[in-house]
């Protein structure tokens, strides 16, 4: 068996759905953005690709007709190249960086572009002809519930209040902005020109929201709930993109390892409570690398919900100060098929720049799912 | 048609100029000065733009709109008035002010560029005195009245140094694309709206304070012998705000001769002084004679005592001699109690003082009558009431209070203003003494006048037919809020057979206040609470449906042309006709499911249609079917006509007039353009998912329900419109017809009006005219 191991990363800003600086940007672009970024980060030739890889929940649309392949003649990669799309909704990219690694395991090829996007303001939630099986919805109609209904769930089977899911919010715009402030996102984020303007910073962060501003948000899901915008990851524009190579490929070729990927898991669990998604996922991941949650030294969660990721930080027992150095979804935005790359990538960059051993990047996915890597420092 | 206009000022009325241009499409500059101690030297303007979205009545017919307006202001910006074709001055009504901007425009203003003044007060000869010949051959008044989207009045004052060319683009443009009614007057104080209005209000609110009576009893007075808006006189004040008040009659007192009878009227109230010192101007500050506050957490009128000055809970008043000569305002000016009195006072002033200076003010009393029906929202103008109350009846009743008849109401002897003679409709023409027939310009053509010298082709007492011409003919629905009942509908259906035989063309169009409230909820409720409910079903819902159907694929063109509320089953009958031409201020929606049923008479088949038709929605069967559920299942109204595109009442190919007058006028072109060469268009054929597109919308409406927007009722109202919009029980590899969507729409209608929930929102909406959530 082959090692796989990640040797570069790129995303866009990220941007608030309908309303951010990049809604006029096709999601084609914004992934042609950063694919292009990254081989020139990279400087790995073309010609050794095997496959662009793109996770993307809503795959219709400016995001149908196999974007994977698309966006290699848009990035004059060559013919030789191929191209996927790959859906596991919010795990998507995630998911596609466990596909390479699978393939490079086995020898199906050494070098992967691993990637994800999502124009949420140009191609709905949902999508545009959403057709639930009707017979699935009376039988089973946890299986359709909506996300914000089971972030409710969450919230209520762990007791979770407004104000300790806001003051976790919050948190995530505090470390975001902090980061922000000090260009730790300046080795990840492309820039995105467009009409002259350049877009190179998350539009998501609001470093002045207190409790009393998020105290006047409404409720969102569930009248009688406790869960807001605020408290949610927003519908976001944006993608991300990693390279994954064979090691040895990595080594022969002089390209900066940022981290060997040591294992990978997915776990289905309740839909009405696909928040809880990551704390299976994550033990099984954390199994097959024979590490625990004590092991980790930096923590990628996705924010989806605040009140999710709190009752994941319980579970397995995180040590909250190694959780999102950088800030999270609620901050930060979650364009659902660019977040698996972003979070495993940025594990990945934050491994280098914390020097660390161990990373953990785990997500829920809607339906009920978690996709978890357990990533390590290469020698 | 004008591409760019200056407003420079941008306050209440600058900046509702500004937004009822764009509401025409003009690109507008917006010029204020620039606001001290502040970074942004647009701060003013920016300001009154950010306002415009947020004001009610809304000033814009789309939010859009905005983005025509550029700012600016005019210390470093005023060289833009030279990239427009004209430029109105709202600012100050200071003569020096306006004077010292003018000295500016004039230095740098092009050949071409027309002027205008906003001035409500200020004569024109003053405005102009020591200008150049280019301004002042450039120059008018221009008065628009508050609100400029909503008001068809527009005084125009020329002088005798005007281009001619220049008053006829002005004239023509404000008409035609602005929609106004515009009304060119003589150089006199106050022109001919404010000068009577304020002489009106004025005393109507004297009168009221010496007479004792409350806020709500003057108004209520005044809202029934003026037949007014639901503003009476201090609403009026409130709305026009009190501020103004002083200013216009110090400038009127000033300029009128001392015979004038303004200078009757004597130090304005001890409470207008009062108000004015606690800047309780009306709606544009925090309250006047009316202001919002709360109770119980909740917003309530509450109105000021005239004597304590104290605000409470706002009531209707509640006058017992109103009611009892509800229909006869003669015996209640008769009836001699204070309530009485105080109308006869203000009546017998108003309609004198208009008498006695009728000739001063005005070329005609067309004219006068005009500028207050458009200026005020007056049903009548003081002319029309004169001939409405009776000559003789006015005229003893003058000489009973010991007062001079006017010269002019002795001009007419015994006859009266207005009169109908060999077919021809004429007016009393004082420069001749004699009587003239009333004429429209080109383009004007109001069934009102035709309703005045014809006859219909037949009627009933809820419509009519008529013949206007050139084989083109009126359906006209006139029963209260012009409902649809099964009477009308029978009409309609005869009426179809009676056209399509023997004339070429039908517009469905009317002059009421509304265009239709939609089906006739009483006579529904009615055979529902008689154990009909069947009834309902074979009768009103059949009946509907065939007769909307036989308009749509009958053999000649039908034209709708809609103003005000279109609602309901009046909104379905514009969807079934072949091409609308519709008022700018034409709001219209299928409304149903806030009643607690859903369109019945083919509305939803009719917004499937056009939504599966429309390239700009994505791919794929359900944005069509997703767009239709939110536009039905949220009784989503437009607010403008502009609006009904965005929403898909009306088509791409629908027109839009802007004036109301010339609504019928355009109707008629566009019936006459399809007539030849017409065919009925052809049966539409659906595929629908079925079971699936309706999980999707139930999943939709689960979200909704548990987040608190809709009640547990609405979730069953939104169910069984899912149901007709999803196709029922079909597959998408089937194909269904139209009437296949008319039977989900009756089957899921007679479902709903068995609900209890339903019937309480009807009754309540019978009883109250307000939609009740339950």
């Amino acid at each position: 068996m082959h090692n796989a191991v990640i040797v570069g990363y790129a995303r866009t800003p990220f941007s608030i759905a309908n309303k951010g600086d990049l809604i006029a940007v096709r999601p084609e672009e914004l992934l042609a953005a950063v694919i292009n970024q990254l081989l020139a980060k990279t400087q790995v030739d073309p010609d050794d690709i095997e496959d662009v890889i793109t996770g993307c929940a809503f795959p219709e649309g400016e995001q149908g007709f196999n974007i994977g392949k698309v966006v290699t003649y848009m990035c004059g990669l060559p013919e030789t190249v191929s191209g996927m799309t790959v859906n596991r909704w919010c795990g998507s990219s995630m998911q596609s960086i466990h596909i390479a690694a699978g393939a490079i395991g086995i020898g199906s090829g050494k070098v992967f572009i691993c990637s994800g996007v999502e124009s949420m303001t140009r191609i709905p939630m949902g999508g545009f002809n959403p057709m639930p099986h009707p017979g699935l919805l009376d039988d089973n109609p946890n299986v359709y519930l909506s996300m914000g209904e089971t972030a409710e769930n969450v919230a209520k089977k762990y007791k979770l209040s407004r104000q300790e899911q806001q003051e976790f919010a919050i948190l995530s715009h505090e470390k975001a902005h902090a980061a922000q402030s000090e260009e730790k996102f300046f080795d990840e984020i492309t820039p995105i020109i467009i009409d002259n303007k350049t877009v190179n910073k998350d539009g998501g962060i609001r470093p002045n929201t207190n409790q009393e501003i998020l105290d006047g948000l409404k409720l969102a899901f569930d009248e009688n709930g406790t869960v807001t915008a605020g408290t949610s990851a927003p519908l976001t524009d944006g993608a991300a993109a990693t390279l994954v190579c064979e090691e040895e490929y990595a080594r022969e070729n002089h390209l900066e390892i940022l981290a060997r990927i040591v294992s990978t898991a997915v776990h289905g669990c309740a839909p009405e409570l696909m928040g809880l998604g990551p704390i299976e996922a994550s033990y099984k991941a954390l199994k097959r690398a024979d590490v625990s949650c004590a092991d980790m030294d930096v923590i990628e969660l996705n924010e989806a919900f605040a009140s999710q990721s709190l009752a994941c930080i319980k579970d397995l027992g995180f040590d909250k100060r190694k959780v999102n150095l950088d800030g999270g979804a609620l901050a930060l935005g979650h364009p659902l098929g660019a977040t698996g790359a972003r979070i495993t990538g940025k594990a990945a960059q934050l491994l280098q720049r914390e020097e660390k051993k161990y990373a953990l990047a785990t997500q829920c996915i809607g339906l009920g799912q978690g996709i978890a890597t357990v990533l390590e420092a290469a020698d | 048609m004008f591409k760019s206009v200056t407003v420079i000022g941008a306050g209440l009325m600058g900046s509702g100029i500004a937004a009822h241009l764009t509401n025409a499409g003009i690109k507008v500059n917006l010029l204020d000065v620039i606001a001290e101690g502040n970074d942004n030297p647009n701060y003013i303007a920016d300001s009154a733009v950010s306002t415009l979205t947020k004001i009610t009545p809304n000033p814009l017919t789309l939010r859009s709109n905005i983005n025509l307006i550029q700012t600016g202001n005019i210390q470093n910006d005023l060289h833009l008035i030279n990239e427009s074709e004209w430029v109105i001055e709202a600012i100050i009504e200071d003569l020096d002010i306006k004077k010292q901007l003018y000295n500016q425009i004039e230095t740098i203003m092009r050949e071409d560029l027309i002027v205008s003044s906003n001035t409500s007060t200020i004569p024109l000869c003053k405005l102009v005195e020591g200008r150049i010949r280019k301004f002042k051959r450039n120059f008018f008044i221009t008065h628009f009245f508050n609100p400029p989207r909503y008001l068809k009045l527009l005084e125009i004052v020329s002088s005798e140094d005007v281009n001619p060319d220049f008053r006829n683009r002005i004239i023509d443009f404000c008409d035609a694309n602005l929609g106004k009614s515009v009304i060119e007057c003589k150089d006199t104080p106050g022109f001919i709206a404010n000068r009577i209005a304020v002489f009106w209000m004025l005393n109507a609110a004297v009168e009221a304070i010496n007479s004792n009576l409350s806020v709500e009893e003057a108004d209520q007075i005044i809202m029934r012998i003026f037949n007014t808006p639901k503003t009476g006189v201090f609403g009026l004040i409130d709305l026009v705000g009190l501020d103004i008040v002083p200013p216009v009659l110090e400038s009127l007192l000033n300029v009128l001769p001392k015979y004038d009878e303004y200078h009757e009227i004597q130090e304005l109230p001890e409470i207008f002084r009062y108000m004015l010192d606690q800047k309780m101007f009306g709606r544009k500050s925090n309250g006047g004679f009316y202001k919002l506050g709360k109770v119980d957490g909740k917003n309530r009128k509450h109105s000021i005592n005239l004597n304590s000055r104290k605000y409470s809970v706002s009531n209707k008043a509640n006058i017992d001699t109103l009611k009892l000569y509800k229909k006869d305002i003669n015996a209640f000016l008769d009836c001699n109690d204070r309530f009485s009195n105080y109308a006869w006072s203000v009546l017998s002033r108003t309609l004198c003082y208009v008498l006695i200076h009728a000739e001063e003010i005005s070329e005609d009393i067309i004219t006068i009558d005009k500028v207050m029906r458009d200026g005020f929202g007056l049903k009548q103008g003081p002319f029309e009431m004169i001939d409405t109350l009776g000559v003789e009846w006015f005229k003893k009743k003058i000489e009973a209070s010991n007062k001079a008849i006017p010269k002019l109401l002795n001009s007419i002897g015994e006859g009266t203003f207005y009169k109908v003679e060999n077919d021809q409709y004429k007016y009393f023409d004082f420069h001749k003494d004699s009587y003239v027939e009333v004429k429209r310009q080109e383009g004007i053509l109001l069934l009102s006048d035709i309703k005045k010298t014809k006859k219909p082709i037949r009627q009933i007492s809820t419509a009519c037919l008529w013949d206007i011409g050139d084989g083109i003919t009126i359906f006209e629905v006139r029963s209260k809020g012009n409902s649809l009942d099964l009477n009308t509908m029978e009409f309609l259906n005869k009426s179809i057979d009676l056209v399509s035989s023997s004339y070429r063309a039908m517009i469905v169009y009317n002059e009421g206040e509304i265009f239709s409230a939609g089906a006739n909820l009483g006579e529904a409720l009615f055979l529902g609470n008689v154990g009909l409910e069947a009834e309902v079903s074979s009768k009103i819902l059949r009946k509907g449906q065939h007769v909307y159907q036989k308009l749509k694929f009958a053999n000649f063109p039908v034209v709708a042309a809609p103003a005000n509320l279109a609602l309901g089953g009046g909104c379905e009958l514009i969807l079934h006709s072949d091409h609308v031409q519709a008022h700018i201020e034409t709001y219209m929606g299928l409304t149903e499911a806030a009643l607690g049923i859903c369109p019945a008479w083919g509305g939803c088949k009719e917004m499937l249609t056009r939504f599966s038709s429309d390239k700009k929605l994505p791919n794929g069967p359900m944005p069509s079917i997703i767009k239709a559920f939110e536009t039905i299942g949220m009784a989503k109204t437009s607010t403008s006509a502009h609006e009904a595109k965005e929403l898909g009442y009306l088509t791409d190919d629908d027109c839009i007039t802007m004036n109301r007058d010339r609504l019928l006028y355009d109707a008629k072109v566009k019936a006459i353009e399809l007539i030849p060469d017409y065919k009925p268009p052809k049966k539409n054929t659906y595929r629908l998912p079925g079971k699936t597109a309706f999980a999707a919308m139930k999943l939709s409406i689960n979200s909704m329900l548990s987040s608190g927007q809709i009640s547990s009722h609405d979730q069953v109202v939104g169910e069984q419109i899912a149901v007709i919009l999803s196709g029922g029980e079909t597959d998408i590899t089937q194909e269904v017809d139209e009437e296949y969507i008319l039977k989900l729409e009756r089957e899921s209608i007679e479902k709903l009006y068995k609900e209890n929930l339903t019937l309480e929102r009807l009754e309540h909406l019978l009883e109250t005219g307000k939609i009740l959530r339950n």
